[in-house]
């Protein structure tokens, strides 16, 4: 029976060595292959960014500021607010615009550009005083054209890396929906910009707008700012974007 | 053959198998992961869960290559057969691998908000315009995939019928299609650097080189010459090796293997009743033509497989003129006894 099947190979015999050698050979070829393909899809991964999320919850006061979006205005330069997962900051308008606060949280901070999760609890902003302060706008409103891309502001400040991109959008359109500033990275006359896109009334960008997500686009508007928060407003995305 | 036998040899190869497809599973997610960790150290790293996602979806897609790669290479060579034995292991990590893909995907960005978190991934993020989400055409791959892994054991093949189960694993070319576009027009069209359209060329252009090679094989089959009424010529019976076939097409299209034990020749259908393996690539082994791809195992002199297998082939009956070998045009019935061609004493061996 030896004779029957010693070049022949069946799985329930025994292998035979031609055979034997075979496989081998091809299993080594496909785990170097193997390999080197994930190094380079590895190593060709694109540059995720600097964003950088605390680990430890942290205590910041400043001025609590409700429009176009919650934000912490600070000596320090605004911290924008929002909630652990993918939601906008908490109902506060009963604290109040202009109320001075101490917010509790999580810090995300990416090119300078900061925010805080809150923490889940009553506890996370506090009024620590009366006195509501008014603010100047410190920034004429100008015309721009952004040639950038709209992202969620918590993936792209380092909840998520990459936080931006094609790959990325499904997760951050769902951020936006659920109440995250939607924001535009860019250039404009050659300079960067980093800017909130005021919401308007819905208190969430437009459809149109929330399709563009992670992709390319060119987006026109009034470049102004409130308490040191850069906004974009009157947003709208140009033809074929 | 022993059912006993059977069943202990089996597990052994198995479990090698097993290994070598555990061993693909880890250099490729460990080269990934290796990689990627020490490429992007932080602040500028990767997240974890980012992390991981690329390196099952990748690790998925170079085990289909694999899968995909195996059938054609087994046609070319019968040298390949033992990578093809346990390949339905190799589908079904496959298909594990390409889940938990999946689930990472749609878990960490279709999770911890609104919404239904597969739901939230697979539309891509509720897009209402513009191109096919890529998410979506990944789910649709993993449609197939999933219908394939569950219904790969032969109890389905058996329930379902070849027909249908072949059309459904054929699907796999579906399913490939769907997953180049679910990484050309996500990962692909993100990145700055083409190293998915490359490596992903050098897959489909190696899968087609293979598939090609291993049709224009199967044309160069001898093609039975129409004879007298109801036979047809098979070529020199000597020629036919001892214990090996000669696979011939008739002019109905029906593909027969002629074997020869010594001086007897015997013709059964070439499509094996398991998976549609070539018989006539196989060879006679304890007196039974053998499947080169599973060994399903079938008596020449009536086509049924030993008990207690109970599998039949059609057979044609087979008649020597001179040096040349003829078998009958039309099949005999299912497992009713066939004529076998005697070759004269001296006319065979080599
Ligand atoms: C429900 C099904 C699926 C979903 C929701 C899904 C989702 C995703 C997402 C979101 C990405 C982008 C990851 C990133 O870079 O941020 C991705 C990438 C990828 N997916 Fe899928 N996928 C699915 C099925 C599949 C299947 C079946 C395969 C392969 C067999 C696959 C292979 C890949 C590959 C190779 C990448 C590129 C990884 C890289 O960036 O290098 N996916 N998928
Ligand atoms: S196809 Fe599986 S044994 Fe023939």
């Amino acid at each position: 029976m030896a004779n029957d099947h010693d070049d022949f190979y069946v799985g329930y015999l025994p292998t035979p060595s031609a055979h034997r050698r075979f496989s081998k050979v091809a299993l080594v070829a496909v785990l170097l292959c193997a390999g080197i393909a994930g190094a380079g899809i590895a190593w060709l991964m694109d540059d995720p960014g600097r964003g950088v999320w605390a680990t430890e919850t942290s205590e910041l006061t400043g001025t609590l500021r409700l429009s176009p979006v919650a934000f912490l205005q600070t000596a320090a330069g605004p911290v924008l607010l929002v909630e652990p997962g993918k939601f906008g900051a908490r109902d506060l308008e009963p604290i109040g615009d202009g109320s001075p606060v101490t917010v509790r949280g999580t810090t995300l901070e990416r090119d300078g550009h900061r925010m805080i999760e809150l923490t889940s609890g009553d506890d996370a902003v506090t009024r620590v005083g009366t006195a509501p302060t008014s603010i100047t706008e410190t920034e004429a409103a100008r015309r721009v054209v952004i040639e950038g891309e709209i992202i969620d502001t918590k993936c792209y400040l380092g909840a998520m890396k990459p936080g931006e991109g094609r790959t990325h959008a499904a997760c951050a359109r769902l951020c936006i929906r659920g109440g995250i500033p939607a924001g535009v990275v860019g250039t404009a006359d050659g300079r960067q910009i980093w800017a909130i896109i005021d919401p308007g009334e819905d208190g969430v960008i437009s459809e149109t707008m929330l399709n563009a997500v992670g992709k390319p686009v060119h987006i026109e508007g009034e470049l102004t700012s409130r308490a040191g928060l850069a906004i974009l407003r009157d947003a709208r995305l140009h033809a074929g974007d | 053959m022993s059912v006993e036998f059977r069943l202990v040899q089996w597990n052994t190869h198995k479990k090698v198998y097993d290994l070598a497809v555990t061993a693909l599973v880890l250099v490729s997610i460990g080269s990934i992961v290796g990689v990627g960790l020490a490429a992007f150290p932080p602040p500028g790293e990767v997240s974890p869960p980012i992390l991981l996602m690329r390196a099952l979806g990748a690790t998925a897609v170079i085990m289909l290559h694999v899968i995909l790669a195996i059938g054609p290479l087994a046609r070319l060579t019968t040298l390949a057969a033992p990578l093809l034995y346990n390949r339905r292991h190799l589908g079904v990590a496959f298909f594990l691998i390409a889940l938990l893909h999946a689930l990472v995907a749609t878990g960490f960005y279709g999770g911890f908000g609104h919404g239904v978190w597969l739901v939230n991934v697979v539309t891509g993020g509720y897009r209402t315009g513009g191109e096919v989400p890529f998410e979506l055409l990944g789910f649709l791959a993993l449609l197939i995939f999933f219908a394939m892994a569950a219904t790969s054991h032969d109890f389905w093949l058996s329930f379902l019928g070849p027909r249908v189960w072949k059309w459904l694993h054929m699907l796999v070319y579906a399913g490939y299609a769907l997953v180049v576009g679910h990484v050309m027009l996500g990962a692909a069209a993100e990145r700055a650097t083409p190293v998915w359209p490359a490596l992903l060329g050098v897959g489909i252009t190696g899968l087609t080189t293979l598939h090609l090679a291993a049709g224009l094989r199967s044309l160069r089959e001898h093609q039975a010459a129409e004879g007298e009424s109801n036979w047809a010529d098979a070529g020199e019976a000597a020629s036919i090796p001892d214990d090996r076939a000669r696979i011939v097409r008739l002019p109905s299209g029906d593909s027969v293997a002629v074997f020869r034990q010594g001086d007897r020749l015997t013709a059964m259908s070439n499509v094996c009743a398991h998976q549609g393996g070539p018989i006539g690539e196989g060879k006679i082994v304890d007196g039974c033509a053998t499947c080169p791809w599973h060994g399903y195992q079938y008596r020449p002199e009536d086509g049924c497989s030993p008990p207690p297998y109970t599998e039949k082939l059609p057979t044609y009956s087979v008649r020597v003129r001179g040096s040349r070998v003829e078998i009958s045009t039309t099949p005999n019935e299912l497992g009713t006894p066939s004529a076998a061609g005697i070759l004269d004493g001296d006319d065979h061996g080599e």
